[in-house]
């Protein structure tokens, strides 16, 4: 039973692989010589490798459900211990369940792209389709020649491995879900770019037509990355949540082009400028949510996070060679036409502002890359191995991250087009005067720390804008229509979803720099080996050590410590940091146990004991932690404020296309 | 202004509820700045496997000997070669490390300035163009309000532009 159904699965995937490659080649044909036939082919045939990947993915999680341990995928991501839901969620743990995860995916946003797509943009849909088939192939490619999910063992084993125990956590459940939803994402509106370039209708219907896919695949990686960094948070057990790692670097670049792109392209709106750079910079995205999967993925670089090693790594290049080399060639062929519709009136604008807001965002990418890649580098040119920590980039994206927390409290308040030096003052003598008393305030109150006092005094600073912000449409509308301000301020959101859902993800970014500026300039902490009965101080906590107990849980056993909280004299409770001990791994897990607050987190890991039952603990307070969190959730209701369909974006779409379609029947 | 008032009193009550947080931050400045040798790829300071424990109590023992930060650093590198440092010396080629990013971002912002300046000069030598098609927004417009001049003049702007 178990054979014939991996037969299945491989031949899905194969058939799968043929139809993608028909049509990706059917749907460029179709387009180029305007055959509706061959086009509709190439849509029903991805309806079909839809199907087949659907059937695939569901065969592969049969078998990690069922246990069917001959399947090697299954053997080593699944026990006949381990939890179900971890069972179901090793599609994405493993290698080439996290490439058949990418591939259904990326067919599914492309069915719903021709499903949203079927009476509009018919000249681009071809081109899109091709563009997200041939992508879809490469991940074929992939499963079915290099590295498939359905390959058998020669010998049935008893049991499975199981998945790496930090990976059986519930932020694991959620956080590559969300991070290969946004890699994936980013494939829809540069697909839309490539299929601009190619029809040769580069104005800016895709940009326009695209925005939501853009904004839902920046949330999405947004929730991967803030997933990605709970569960660091909770699961490695050194207190930090982001560690500069290979592959949260490789997160994070995308995110950043992806952020560069979603400002630049109000610029394409607003004045038709910018058209070459906006095409670059969806590229650019893209080729980065590859380098993501191939940087996760391949184990090239050494990483905490790379839980594969595999021979992908020449085909992933391959690709991402092939796509540069094509975007470049097309960009070249239709440089004519990306002209740009006006010019720059002023050196102090918004549109100069957001250019230096880019520039900012791609450096920061740059900076990132550049220390991810620089070890190999290194090697190559001195021979010498060499390692680029957390230091290198607290130095040198820590000044680059600070100069895009201030523009982002500059750039909403600049006018577009000129802006004077009346609205220059206006808009920026109050929040300046914010930003300078919480200086003051800070020093006062006896910090001295020049980084907590800049980061902290900023953030006022930039909060203080977008509240003004608020401040002036509330009133404009209190005075207009005699409304409450509750009710004004639902308006004023309601009214311009897009303004103020961003608004609001700057105030979220406001709240997490609070979070990560408190916990990094302000972090403290101490080891101690304590005897039971023993206590250890930090600050105005006392940590009781109250002994040792094993316990069995499911697939593993626990050790964990007892440790009584007292603060400031008062009982607050107890915490039981636990190390976990997993059958087939040399190391045991780590478990933390944390108590938040608004304030701090105290934060307790069980480092190790002795045989006499000492234990060996680490504590640490880290200030502020919540805020981080906080700031992820206001960002999300931000940006799904701005992801809400807006009637007034339709409308102004319309606008777009209507000379489009007028120049087509005419 | 009142409202500016009370923000700015929500300000201060803000930071006052997080004062009490900071504090000195107390940093095992040595084992920051090295990497963890059992191949996990984490800072030695916030790694916790056996062999970080190691070199961590190895570390306390060097500091008792009278050795320097700077003398235990350069103890380890001679002992695991320099990637055992967590980040790149500022010396010979791996300065470029540090300087690429600015210099690229300076380089990079002097051409986007550059640009940007001759397309002022050039759009003020121009003749005066038509009113862009989307006015500056106001506080009013941003609001959702929108007034019947405006309209009538947004009208116009979208007749002109597309030739009625």
């Amino acid at each position: 039973m178990t054979i014939t159904l991996s037969d299945v699965g491989s031949a899905a995937l194969l058939l799968a692989l043929a139809l993608a490659l028909y049509a990706a080649v059917a749907a460029f044909f179709g387009g180029r010589r305007k055959i509706d036939n061959v086009i509709e082919s190439a849509k029903r045939a991805t309806f079909v490798v839809f199907g087949l990947l659907t059937l695939a993915v569901a065969i592969l999680e049969y078998f990690l459900l069922t246990g069917a341990f001959q399947v090697e995928y299954v053997a080593h991501y699944t026990s006949s211990t381990q939890p179900l839901l971890y069972n179901l969620s090793a599609l994405w743990g493993g290698q080439e369940g996290s490439l058949l995860f990418w591939g259904w995916v990326l067919v599914m946003f492309a069915v719903i792209v021709l499903i949203q797509n079927r009476n509009q943009h018919q000249e681009l849909i071809p081109y899109v389709l091709s563009v997200m088939m041939v992508t879809a192939s490469f991940f074929l490619v992939l499963m079915t020649l290099v590295t498939s999910p359905f390959k058998l063992l020669d010998k049935l084993p008893a049991d499975g491995s199981g998945l790496n125990p930090l990976l059986q956590n519930i932020g694991m459940f959620f956080h590559p879900v969300t991070q290969y939803l946004g890699y994936v994402g980013f494939t829809v509106p540069f697909a839309f770019a490539i299929a601009a370039l190619l029809s040769g209708r580069l104005n800016d219907v895709w940009i326009r037509t695209t925005r939501r896919w853009t904004l839902f695949a920046w949330l999405m990686l947004s929730l991967g990355i803030l997933f990605g960094g709970q569960w660091a948070y909770v699961e490695l057990g050194w207190g930090g949540y982001w560690g500069w790692d290979p592959v949260e670097n490789a997160s994070l670049m995308p995110w950043l082009t992806a952020t560069a792109y979603l400002h630049s392209v109000m610029i394409q709106e607003k004045r038709g400028m910018l058209k070459v750079w906006n095409l670059v910079l969806v590229t650019l995205t893209f080729l980065f949510s590859i380098l993501g999967t191939f940087i996760t993925r391949s184990g090239i670089i050494q990483s905490v996070h790379a839980f594969g090693v595999s021979a992908m790594g020449p085909y992933f290049l391959a690709f991402m060679g092939v796509t540069v080399l094509a975007f470049l060639y097309l960009l070249l062929a239709r440089v004519d036409t990306l002209k740009e519709e006006n010019e720059l009136d002023s050196l102090v604008s918004r549109e100069s502002s957001f250019l230096l807001n880019n520039l900012i965002l791609v450096g920061a990418a740059f900076a990132t890359l550049w220390g991810t890649i620089f070890p190999m580098i290194s090697e190559a040119v001195t021979g010498k191995k060499i390692t680029v920590g957390p230091p290198f980039y607290n130095q040198v994206n820590g000044p680059i991250f600070l100069g895009l927390v201030i523009l982002m409290g500059i750039c909403p308040l600049i006018s577009w087009r000129r802006a004077s030096s009346e609205n220059l003052i206006r808009n920026f003598a109050a929040p300046l005067a914010v930003g300078l008393a919480t200086v003051a305030i800070l020093f006062v109150l006896g910090i001295r720390d020049a980084s907590g006092i800049v980061a902290f005094s900023i953030s006022a600073f930039v909060l203080a804008t977008i509240v003004m912000e608020f401040y002036r449409g509330m009133r404009a509308r209190i005075r207009q229509y005699h409304e409450n301000p509750l009710l004004s301020l639902f308006n004023l959101i309601e009214r311009n979803r897009r303004r103020y859902g961003g608004y609001v993800v700057h105030i979220g970014v406001v709240l997490m720099v609070i979070g990560i500026a408190g916990s990094t300039f302000y972090k403290i902490e101490t080891q101690t080996t304590l005897v039971k009965g023993q206590s250890v101080t930090l600050k105005d906590y006392v940590v009781r050590f109250d002994g040792l107990k094993e316990m069995p849980r499911g697939n593993f056993d626990a050790v964990i410590a007892q440790m009584t909280i007292t603060q400031a004299g008062q009982p607050i409770g107890m915490l039981f940091p636990e190390k976990d001990f997993y059958p087939g791994q040399e190391q045991p897990s780590t478990e933390m146990a944390v108590r938040s607050t608004l304030i701090e987190d105290l934060y307790i890991i069980l480092a190790g004991w002795e045989d006499d039952g000492a234990a060996s603990v680490k504590v640490i307070v880290n200030p502020l932690v919540m805020w981080l969190w906080i700031g992820f959730g206001v960002l999300v209701l931000g940006s799904l404020i701005a992801l809400y369909p807006d009637p007034r974006e339709e409308r102004a779409l319309a606008r777009v296309r209507a000379p489009q379609t007028a120049a087509a029947t005419g | 202004m009142r409202f500016l008032r009370i923000f700015l009193a929500a300000v201060f009550l803000f930071i006052l509820t997080i004062a009490p947080a900071f504090a000195d931050a107390g940093v095992d400045a040595v084992a920051q700045n090295l990497m963890c040798q059992c191949g996990c790829t984490m800072v030695l300071s916030t790694c916790e496997c056996g062999t970080a424990e190691q070199m961590r109590s190895e570390i306390t023992t060097l500091f008792a000997e009278g050795k320097t930060q700077q003398q235990i650093l350069d103890f380890y590198v001679a002992k695991y070669g320099e990637k055992v440092l967590s980040a790149p010396t500022k010396q010979g080629f791996n300065l470029t490390a540090y300087i690429t990013p600015f210099a690229a971002i300076l380089i990079a912002g002097g051409a986007i300035f550059l640009v940007v300046r001759q397309w002022v000069i050039h759009s003020r030598k121009a003749p005066p163009v038509a009113p862009a098609l989307t006015p500056e927004p106001t506080a009013a417009h941003n609001a959702g309000i929108v007034s019947l001049d405006a309209l009538r003049a947004r009208m116009q702007q979208d007749l002109a532009r597309y030739g009625e």
